[in-house]
């Protein structure tokens, strides 16, 4: 699987990494579409995130959800939306 | 409730908060539910200037509370605070004055009110991460733990949800509540306590007409002497700030002996206090002195060493 972006917000906690990460998946549907991975350390944004998401006009796809030692990585698919 | 408000001076009205795990008949929800999605931290904030709600799952734009207030099961870890097991099919939430019996109730107030509220509950243990914080920190942890906590709101609740800088909130589970409630009501009534309110603040007249009887004005009392005895007048306001009760109080050296039930006796070292106590009923007149003496009168008369 490739990685389009990496989103790497270790130390931001709720809504911050929400609100991050669907501001850099927008700018990644809009320019062709592709995976991002987020890295987050606020657990509950392992659950926050994907249900930010369920309610965008653009359909956002959860791939994976990794816990990775501290950190957690979250493999969102954006596809691409033209203007 | 109303009280507890008055006695910190709130800005805001209490909001009650209320968990359903029944259906909600749908003339209720035609009424109280939101026309758009919020945060629930906004909702809490409208409802503490006046407006009621009623919210199901999809009525939320943050997904903190869709899991913090029980809606729905964590999917991917578990969070914490949250209400669990997950069974609420709807919150209702509004001023204290319009939701029945709430489970939780949260005030919005500043750092000096929440220590007021700490001193009077004999402590109150806060528990916060700066994150899922009015729904989690401030609803889901009261209810679950069934103990106060304060939450100093999270990132959502202070750039979209309108708090200022100075507004923390504190959860309050309701019989913790009706615990606080009750201790303002017993605070308002203090007038056989030796505290007076402070007399700075005490109507012209009033002060004119005890000068008049011969009472000099004090800090949060009013001295004089009657039949060469040293005499207190404590004027004890309600939460309102009107004079409520008026407290005599008569120190006297070394144990006496009190003929007069209605009296109150405490010791205090080597002394004796004598308190009497007479609400404003027209008995005794502040403005005039009339019936001031002749109640003082009477306290020393019933009192003999």
């Amino acid at each position: 699987m490739e990685i389009t972006e990496v989103l790497d917000i270790k130390g931001e906690v709720c809504p911050n990494t929400f609100v991050y990460t669907k501001i850099k998946l927008e700018d990644l549907a809009y320019s062709g579409g592709g995976i991002l991975k987020v890295i987050i350390d606020h657990p509950p944004a392992c659950e926050n995130i994907p249900r930010s998401l369920k309610g965008e006009k653009i359909n956002y796809e959860l791939l994976e959800v990794n816990k990775i030692g501290n950190t957690y990585e979250l493999l969102i698919k954006a596809p691409s939306v033209e203007d | 409730m109303e009280n507890v408000r008055q006695y910190l001076g709130m800005k805001y009205n209490l909001v009650g908060v209320k968990i359903l795990t029944e259906d909600v008949p749908q003339d209720e929800l035609d009424e109280l539910r939101p026309d758009v999605p919020k945060q629930y931290c906004q909702f809490v904030k409208e409802a503490a200037l006046g407006k009621s709600f009623v919210f199901l799952e999809d009525d939320f734009s943050c997904p903190s509370p869709v899991v913090t207030l029980g809606f729905s099961e964590p999917v991917y870890i578990d969070i914490q605070p949250r209400i669990s097991p997950a069974k609420t099919k709807a919150v209702k939430i509004g001023p204290t004055s319009e939701i029945k019996d709430p489970d939780v109730v949260l005030a919005i107030l500043n750092p000096k009110q929440v220590m007021e509220v700490a001193i009077l509950l004999d402590g109150i243990e806060a528990k916060f991460v700066g994150s899922m914080a009015v729904c989690g920190e401030g609803t889901a942890r009261p209810y679950m733990e069934n103990k106060p906590n304060v939450t100093f709101l999270c990132g959502g609740a202070r750039i979209y949800g309108g708090y200022k800088d100075a507004e923390i909130i504190l959860g309050t589970p309701l019989e913790t509540f009706k615990k606080l409630s009750a201790k303002v009501e017993a605070l308002s009534k203090t007038c056989g306590a030796l505290c007076g309110c402070l007399t700075s603040d005490i109507s012209p007249y009033v002060i004119e007409g005890l000068q008049g009887q011969g009472f000099e004005k004090r800090t949060d009392y009013f001295f004089g002497k009657v039949d060469d005895k040293n005499v207190r007048i404590y004027l004890n306001k309600d939460l309102s700030g009107r004079i409520d009760f008026i407290t005599i109080h008569l120190p006297v050296k070394g144990e006496v002996k009190v003929d007069d039930p209605s009296l109150v006796v405490s010791t205090r070292g080597k002394w004796t206090d004598v308190i009497s106590t007479h609400p404003m009923d027209g008995s005794i007149e502040l403005e005039t002195g009339k019936g001031l003496i002749e109640a003082i009168k009477h306290v020393i008369s019933k009192v003999s060493i």
